[in-house]
């Protein structure tokens, strides 16, 4: 490979309802497209593995870790971030129960664990099992649960890791948001 | 409290909006234009040296490759400073300059910079940087060295030092002594004695936000955007470094992703990215790597610890003796104090406590949440778990018998202190009195259950802090402070303490951080921001209600003109006249009619004196109750409840207080059952993963606070949180673990192989 040689692709994505067509290095992640291209740095960078859960977005409705989301491999999808949340200044309800049941400190993770819960109410509307629901009683494996138990909840968000500890309060943030948020 | 305090109350984290919308800016979000970025390339042998042939030859590709402006490394890496042994000889920073030469004293010891114009073409040339080494004999465990030939303390006039040592004492608390001694000469020959081997392996900070810096040179003056917990101290340390005046270098630290003590005491990256920028002439990006993460940012040094308790045949301690063995770096001094605690949280005529330090070809170790603490109290809180067991006692009861009602190691009284209440009501929350005292005796659904105590200690600490007030026009006051919000809920608490000390609402009070052009703060860690940078804050605000006073008094046209100064007050943002009938008189309205100099007046920067060095001792004490399942047949241990009773001081915020607390409780879980930097033993090399607790890993929680109060260490009564939560915790598990199963376990993690009946021999009764 020579200088300047190395390739580039436009991709075209719709983020946070906003269209953008932007050249990429074929190498580059989704998460370094958002935040070093498009300065969208809600999204964060954990570790670059995985691992952790902090660079949760929702491509098409379900949710990935951008870090392992190569941006040329999603042309022409729909993205939605942590800064596509908000109803303007109005926050969606579940920012303002991770606001008043204390659902972080360091705040670090904090966006990909509301949009990695925010995907969560979609796929319980949707009927989706998780591990827990095995736990449950079997009509719920038709149909998947109708409410989330607490074991559901912190099942579903296993990916998502917070160092600082702020699990219990996530978990009842989330559970605060399911009778108006979920199906 | 009353209705108008805002210290005690719940309130929501100030910068919580800005955190749950992504807008909260973290060092790395920073948007410079024209932002290079650099990649860091590191050794991979542990001892040795790298060879300038091969390192030529990588420079030569990496140069070429596309996008790549510079490449540093020894080469060509102008020289950096030596740090004088002032900064060097109590806490863990590095006495040798990075890139200063080609030899390789650790795994993971930076070699090179790749600098590009973007992240995926750094990444490109960092790639092409093989390198071949000359290795040398690598001392890799502290027992290498202290039974090598060269165990011998050496090289203390040289940057890479060698063999073992003993440091007097912590940090620079003389008082807090590493090697210490009180009684008799010898142990008692009566009574009942334990004695027992305890390890704690190497455990990673593991912040979700990378260490993370971004430097840009304006002529002379450099600032650096850097995820740090110690501004003021980094300032210096990379002044001393570059060879520039402190005052040409400012630290922006926006908010801090988490710390747990890492991301201070200026680890080589920053140096590094500082050089790069100004060689290159643009701004420089360096974010490390989470593999990067555990060798070059610190990490808890592992520990070997031999305990030994003696008690007489009322259950009282005779004797206790604690030795700890635990490991440096051959380039930086740490010592992980495990013993300290241990020479006052039980009463005893005789105590023994040693620290052996030993430098092994490994990273640079530092301080973690409960340094000292964490590691020391498993092995201390096991102990006296056995020791209780031998004298066929409930093990809270021998707590209470040996209960230390002043402070042995000084001889002082506790300052404010509630640890029998801590364990009466933590006691009777849990449940404890219908623990049976034979393991093996609960089950539930088909697995074992165990119960498990232990108690909890930390000190309070308090350093100098600065604080700015800043008076606006539009009635908002704003006080600052280049403390850092690493997400302890210092902004919080700095403005609730603020509201109080001036008499005004929270909504008129901001409280910032993350500068280094406030007014200098301490590290955040010790516990001590609350107590440190509050100090400052209160009496900043206290000043300026007396400077707004002060004012309406002398001013002819006001309604207190005249008024004593005692007889008038700020009270809910209302200045109000205590003795007569006068009506209140909005601080807002009085602000906005305001004219510069009395808006000038009221700017202002001041500041907090240390803690009092005599006096009773302030110390913060807690005690946990814990149940664990244990499913014997795959080896898993599950923690299921949790109830935790704290003595801290007075409480700013509960809400945060609890999230501080369940926070610490979580680290321990990780350490005990989880967290450990696996090695090969041969070669050093890192293998495999590093656990962490999930959401799916926690129990239910029920965390309270005993009403206290610590007058002596702050005006407003509050001492510090933040490390409290997780000492005693890993013993707290381990002595469950043992209820429910008989098998007693001395070396953390305890994991899969620990627990599985098959494999191992069914437990014995232990009390045969």
């Amino acid at each position: 490979m020579t200088a300047g040689s190395h390739p580039e692709h436009t991709v075209e994505l719709s983020i946070n309802g906003v269209p953008v067509a932007v050249q990429t290095d074929v190498r580059s992640t989704l998460l370094d497209l958002l935040r070093e291209r498009l300065q969208l740095t809600g999204t964060k960078k954990g570790c670059d593995h995985g691992l952790c859960g902090a660079c949760t977005v929702n491509v098409n409705g379900r949710r990935v870790v951008s870090c392992l989301t190569l941006a040329v491999s999603i042309d022409g999808a729909t993205v939605l971030t942590i800064e596509g949340l908000a109803d303007g200044e109005q926050l969606h309800p579940l920012q303002q129960a991770f606001v008043d049941h204390d659902g972080f400190q360091c705040g670090y993770c904090t966006p990909g664990q509301i949009s990695s819960a925010h995907a969560l109410l979609g796929e319980h509307a949707r009927g989706d099992l998780s591990a827990a629901s095995f736990d449950g009683p079997y009509t719920d494996l038709a149909r998947g649960p109708e409410t989330l138990s607490t074991n559901e909840i912190r099942e579903r968000m296993a990916g998502n890791i917070c160092r600082c500890g702020a699990y219990p309060n996530i978990v009842e943030a989330i559970a605060s948001c399911l009778p108006e948020c979920g199906r | 409290m009353t209705a108008d305090e805002a210290i005690g109350r719940p309130v929501n984290r100030v910068e919580g909006d800005d955190k749950v919308t992504g807008r909260a800016r973290y060092a790395a979000d920073t948007a410079l234009p024209d932002v290079q970025y650099a990649v860091l390339v590191q050794s991979e042998i542990s001892h040795g040296s790298v060879t300038s042939d091969s390192l030529e030859a990588a420079v030569s590709r990496a140069e070429a490759a596309p996008g790549v402006v510079c490449v540093l490394s020894p080469l060509n890496c102008p020289p950096l400073q030596m740090l004088p042994e002032a900064l060097t000889w109590d806490l863990p920073l590095e006495r040798r300059p990075p890139l200063s030469d080609l030899t390789v004293q650790h795994r993971g010891q930076h070699l090179a910079v790749v600098v590009a114009d973007t992240l995926e073409n750094a990444q490109f040339g960092a790639s092409l940087m093989d390198l071949a080494y000359d290795e040398l004999p690598a001392l890799l465990t502290a027992r290498e060295v202290l039974d090598g030939s060269e165990g011998g303390n050496h090289g203390d006039d040289r940057m890479v030092r060698g063999g073992v040592y003993q440091p007097d004492h912590f940090v620079k608390l003389p008082e807090e002594k590493l090697q210490d001694h009180r009684g008799a000469a010898d142990e008692p020959a009566e009574g009942t004695r334990i004695s027992s081997r305890f390890t704690t392996p190497e455990n990673a900070h593991y912040p979700i936000e990378l260490a993370s810096t971004i430097a840009s040179w304006d002529g002379d003056r450099l600032t650096v955007y850097d995820s740090t917990r110690w501004i003021a101290g980094e300032r210096q340390t990379l002044a001393t470094y570059l060879g520039v005046p402190v005052d040409s270098i400012r630290i922006v630290a926006p908010l801090v992703g988490g710390a747990f003590g890492s991301k201070s005491f200026m680890w080589m990256h920053v140096a590094l990215c500082a050089t790069a920028a100004r060689m290159t002439g643009r701004a420089v990006k360096l974010v490390v790597s989470r593999d990067q993460m555990f060798t070059s940012t610190g990490h808890r040094p592992r520990t070997e610890q031999h305990l030994s308790l003696v008690a007489d045949a009322q259950a009282r301690l005779t004797s206790i003796e604690h030795h700890t063995l635990t490991e440096t770096s051959t380039v930086a001094h740490f010592c992980e104090p495990a013993g300290l605690s241990t020479r006052f949280l039980y009463r005893s005529p005789r105590m023994v406590v040693s620290h052996t330090v030993a430098r092994v070809n490994r990273p640079t170790p530092c301080f973690m949440r409960g340094p000292g603490e964490a590691p020391g109290l498993f092995a201390l809180e096991v102990a006296m778990d056995e020791l209780a067991n031998a004298l066929r006692l409930d093990p809270l009861d021998l707590r209470i018998t040996n209960y230390a009602d002043q402070d042995q190691a000084s001889g002082r009284p506790w300052s404010d202190e509630h640890l029998i209440e801590c364990y009466r009501r933590g006691s009777d929350r849990f449940g404890w009195e219908h623990r049976p005292h034979q393991p093996r005796s609960l089950r539930r659904d088909g697995v074992l259950v165990g119960w498990g105590m232990a108690t909890a200690t930390y000190p309070g600490r308090r350093m100098p802090a600065g604080c700015h007030v800043h008076t606006r026009g539009d009635g908002t006051v704003e006080f600052s402070s280049a403390t850092h919000e690493v997400g302890t809920g210092v902004r919080t608490a700095m403005t609730q303490i603020a509201a109080d000390a001036a008499g005004l609402q929270l909504s008129r009070v901001a409280f910032f951080s993350g500068d280094s052009d406030y007014p200098a703060a301490p590290y955040s860690g010790a516990s001590q921001t609350t107590a440190a940078v509050g100090s400052a804050v209160f009496e900043a605000a206290g000043e300026w209600k007396r400077r707004v006073l002060e004012h309406v008094i002398t001013d002819e046209t006001s309604p207190y003109a005249r008024c004593d100064l005692s007889s008038v007050d700020i009270r809910g943002g209302q200045i109000v006249s205590i003795q007569s009938a006068q009506p209140s008189t909005p601080v807002a309205s009085l602000l906005a009619t305001a004219d510069s100099a009395l808006l000038d007046q009221l700017t202002f920067t001041s500041g907090s004196e240390g803690a009092p060095e005599d006096g009773p001792v302030s110390q913060s004490f807690g005690a946990h109750f814990c149940e664990v399942e244990v499913d014997e047949h795959i080896g898993r241990a599950s923690v299921t409840r949790w109830v935790a009773v704290m003595d801290c001081g007075r409480v700013i915020n509960p809400k945060l207080a609890r999230s501080q607390v369940i926070g610490g409780i979580t680290f321990g879980l990780g350490m005990a059952l989880m967290e450990q930097v696996p090695y090969d033993p041969g070669t050093g090399h890192a293998l495999g993963e590093y656990y962490l607790p999930t959401h799916a890993d926690v129990p239910v929680f029920d965390i309270s606070f005993v009403d206290g109060t610590d007058r002596h260490l702050t005006a407003f009564g509050a001492r510090g949180i933040g490390e409290i939560g997780i000492c005693g915790v890993p013993a707290a598990i381990a002595n469950a673990v043992y209820h429910a199963t008989g098998r007693r376990l001395y070396d953390l993690p305890i994991t899969v192989e620990n627990l599985l009946s098959p494999f191992g021999n069914a437990p014995q009764d232990p009390t045969s």
